[in-house]
């Protein structure tokens, strides 16, 4: 429980800088409100279109690819946090999950998913 | 700890691994679709045939069948996963479906499929998914068999590229697959947080201590739901819904996989997680089994005789023989062992059945181009051995002699009665009459309906009729030499 | 109060506020964002429960990737306002729904109110820690962790072969 305390901490300085940013903003910025000033900010560029735009299939690709990874990684978290205790056959472990994992990899490689074509 | 349990689980991962990159490791043999999918299929079967033999040549209790190279310890990995003689029996026949799928598959997947790798590999990965489901001695292990099964199917339904049908049946059942995960694990979370325990052995002596009725009600709750959650893999009653929709839209050899080794797995969950029971638990869940029964039964049977389409009308008499099998669990659940056998006497003759039925489907509805049963209007005449056979299965199938499915049903009645539970049996063999008016609907169309169309059929090629010859006597050796396969399926029931 | 009581109300509040917003949106992608709120919620609960792995967890994959994950699809799919269809008896349905979930909810609320203390082993002191769950998840489960792999091998094989095919 005590370390959720720093993160409570965090999470209450997250929340106070913006907030104080904002409202120090409003006290102190000149207000003249123009129709190019309220507009959208895209870039500098005049919007234009919807911001409804279709994504490109490939990029699901990849955060789906992405999320199989991710979920690996954070298996190697506790693994590494309590690999002291365990020994060889931890590494053993951890490699066979690894080896395993990587054949669907060099599937995905070989089968062209990472291609941006 | 001794490694060699696992060998045939890892047979079957490295003959995935290896077929999955079969579009390369094939490609210059050969390029002809035909070839490659011959090639790919003959690696996967070689690879399913050596993890049935290393299975078979595993030393257990009494079996006896081939002289021991490995002894291997019943339980391993902290007890997450055993390999007593049940354990072995399941595997056994889960591997027989699988490869029966394989063998009727080649024909259909040149056709239709065209990621042949990844196919086969994922029948593969399903394949250890149910070896998995029957070792699993521990919640977590089991959730994560029936997923890798799932998931496996999932993927597998969606295959037939340019049908529609098909990717609305791997949507469907992926919500369904997706909610009655979520309702198993709610289940067994409830089933961990009374107890504290995973492992099966220890929660069945845990808990029989609660005193407060409050606490058992929620046992119960976290039980119903784990049998709700696994109920879905069988498609008994309350759950089935999936079932017509999912067997009709996938790829016709991934119905048959979905209808015989998707449902031994389940079969092979069920009886584990209901080993954990003692009496005063049991003898509620007896009464939820009959009832399940009961109406998996009847109401698969009632909805097959309206169906129109082969492979719907599979899904309903799939569900029927949910019911039936579920009586079989009735005497695992009251410890009568030596009754319980039945279910894995009929578990096997219904993957030759099954398969028969199968085969032929495929072989026609290749020619028919449909599979609505009056395409079916016939073919006895074109082709007339593969409708002899598939008549033989669908009277096994409907449980009359001089079949396996005759012996098999007989011992599940009996087992029934032996029980207490006579009504139950009655009202199976009205179901099995119930049942008799459709299978002999389809041969009749096969028979006696005359063809409006001329086609041409081809011989079937060497998968669907080696399939074909091997369901054939299988069911007939059920029948007539019954005596060993009982006492096998016996031995390997007091193993549980 | 204990400031736990008081920070377990605030989480679950904010959950089922969020949940039910979240099942109430008519567009995907407001449901989503309420989603994400859920998630988070949730972590906090975990936190409580000084289940630290869980916790980072649900914050990292829930709230991180797989949100990402949901909002992409939507984004793919790209769904207007008009192309959602008309949500038919709503209030009949969530009724029925409730109505057979009650007894269920009843009897499990219930089983809280005869819990003594002393029932039930109390869990160590380190239970939850990333430690911990590494000890667990490398020695007791390292048969299911293995099979972890198998079942993220077979994810990613359905990634490539269903959404391969469409490009």
């Amino acid at each position: 429980m005590e370390s959720f305390g720093r993160i409570g901490f965090m999470l209450f300085l997250a929340f106070i800088v913006p907030t104080i940013a904002l409202v120090l903003s409003r006290f102190l910025q000149p207000r003249f409100v123009t129709a190019s000033k309220i507009q959208t900010y895209e870039c500098g560029i005049k919007p234009y279109g919807s911001a409804w735009v279709q994504f490109n299939i490939r990029y699901y690709i990849y955060a789906l690819i992405f999320v199989v990874f991710d979920i690996e990684t954070v298996f190697l978290y506790p693994w590494a946090v309590a690999f002291k205790g365990l020994g060889l056959f931890a590494v053993i472990e951890m490699f066979l999950f690894l080896t395993i994992l990587l054949v669907g990899f060099a599937y995905a490689w070989k089968k062209g998913a990472l291609d941006w074509h | 700890m001794n490694y060699t349990v696992f060998l045939p689980e890892i047979l079957v991962l490295i003959t995935a691994s290896i077929v999955l990159f079969g579009e390369w490791a094939f490609k210059s043999i050969d390029n002809s679709t035909e070839k490659k999918v011959r090639n790919i299929g003959f690696v996967t079967l070689l690879g399913m045939f050596a993890a049935l033999g290393v299975l078979l040549s595993f030393e257990t209790t009494g079996y006896g069948l081939i002289t021991s190279f490995f002894s291997p310890e019943t339980s391993t990995f902290y007890s997450s996963f055993v390999l007593d003689s049940s354990a072995i029996y399941f595997k056994i026949i889960i591997l027989i479906s699988s490869i029966l799928t394989v063998l009727i598959s080649f024909k259909y997947v040149s056709d239709k499929i065209k990621n042949v790798g990844e196919f086969y590999a994922l029948i593969c990965m399903a394949t250890l998914g149910g070896m998995f489901m029957s070792s699993a001695n521990e919640m977590i292990s089991m959730y994560l068999g029936i997923e890798l099964i799932s998931i496996s199917s999932y993927i597998l339904c969606c295959f037939n590229k340019d049908h529609n049908k098909s990717s609305e049946s791997a949507l469907k059942y992926f919500i369904v697959g997706g909610l009655s995960s979520a309702i198993l694990l709610y289940g067994f979370s409830l089933l961990f947080g009374l107890t504290g325990f995973t492992q099966f052995p220890q929660l069945a002596s845990t808990f029989d201590k609660f005193t407060a009725p409050e606490l058992n009600a929620i046992f119960l709750i976290g039980v119903i739901m784990s049998i709700a959650g696994l109920g879905y893999k069988i498609a008994a009653v309350p759950f089935h819904a999936w079932a017509p929709d999912v067997y009709e839209g996938a790829p016709t050899p991934i119905t048959a996989f979905l209808s015989i080794t998707s449902k031994i797995a389940g079969f092979a969950a069920i009886s584990r997680f209901f080993l954990i029971f003692n009496n005063s638990m049991s003898e509620k869940l007896v009464v939820l089994v009959a009832v399940l029964s009961v109406l998996t039964m009847c109401i698969g049977n009632f909805l097959s005789l309206a169906q129109k389409n082969i492979k719907r009308l599979f899904a309903y008499s799939s569900i029927a023989q949910a019911g039936y099998l579920l009586m079989g669990l009735i005497p695992l659940l009251m410890n009568r062992m030596d009754d319980s056998a039945s279910i894995l006497f009929y578990l096997t003759a219904y993957i030759f059945m099954n398969i028969g039925c199968f085969a032929a489907i495929i072989y026609f509805s290749k020619f028919t181009g449909s599979t609505d049963i009056e395409a079916f209007a016939g073919v006895a005449k074109k082709s007339p051995f593969i409708a002899f056979v598939f008549s033989c299965c669908l009277i096994s199938l409907a449980g009359l002699p001089p079949f396996g499915g005759f012996t098999g049903k007989f011992y599940l009645f009996v087992g029934a009665v032996n029980s207490g539970y006579t009504w139950l049996a009655f009202v199976g063999a009205v179901n099995s009459v119930i049942s008799l008016y459709y299978y002999v609907k389809i041969i009749k169309t096969m028979y006696f309906v005359e063809s409006t169309k001329d086609i041409k059929f081809e011989l079937p090629n060497a998968g669907i009729l080696t399939a074909v010859i091997l369901s054939l006597a299988g069911i007939l050796i059920l029948f007539l030499v019954p005596y060993p396969f009982i006492q096998m399926a016996k031995m390997s029931a007091l193993g549980l | 109060m204990a400031a736990n009581t008081i920070f377990f109300m605030i989480f679950s509040l904010v959950a089922i506020i969020s949940g039910f917003v979240m099942i109430t949106r008519r567009h995907p992608l407001s449901a989503a964002l309420s989603l994400v709120v859920t998630f988070i919620s949730l972590a906090g609960l975990y936190g409580l429960l000084a289940a630290k792995l869980l916790f980072i967890i649900q914050i990292l994959v829930y709230a991180g990737a797989i949100m990402t994950l949901v909002i992409f699809s939507i984004m793919l799919l790209n769904v207007q306002e008009e192309d959602l269809p008309a949500e038919e008896r709503i209030i009949e349905r969530v009724s029925i729904t409730t109505l057979i979930l009650l007894p269920m909810i009843y009897i499990i609320g219930r089983s809280f109110t005869v819990i003594k203390d002393g029932q039930f082993p109390e869990v160590s002191q380190d239970f939850g820690t990333i430690h911990s769950v590494g000890m667990f998840l490398f020695t007791t489960y390292s048969f299911p962790f293995e099979v972890i792999s198998i079942l993220l091998l077979i994810s990613l094989l359905g990634v490539v072969v269903l959404a391969k095919r469409r490009i």
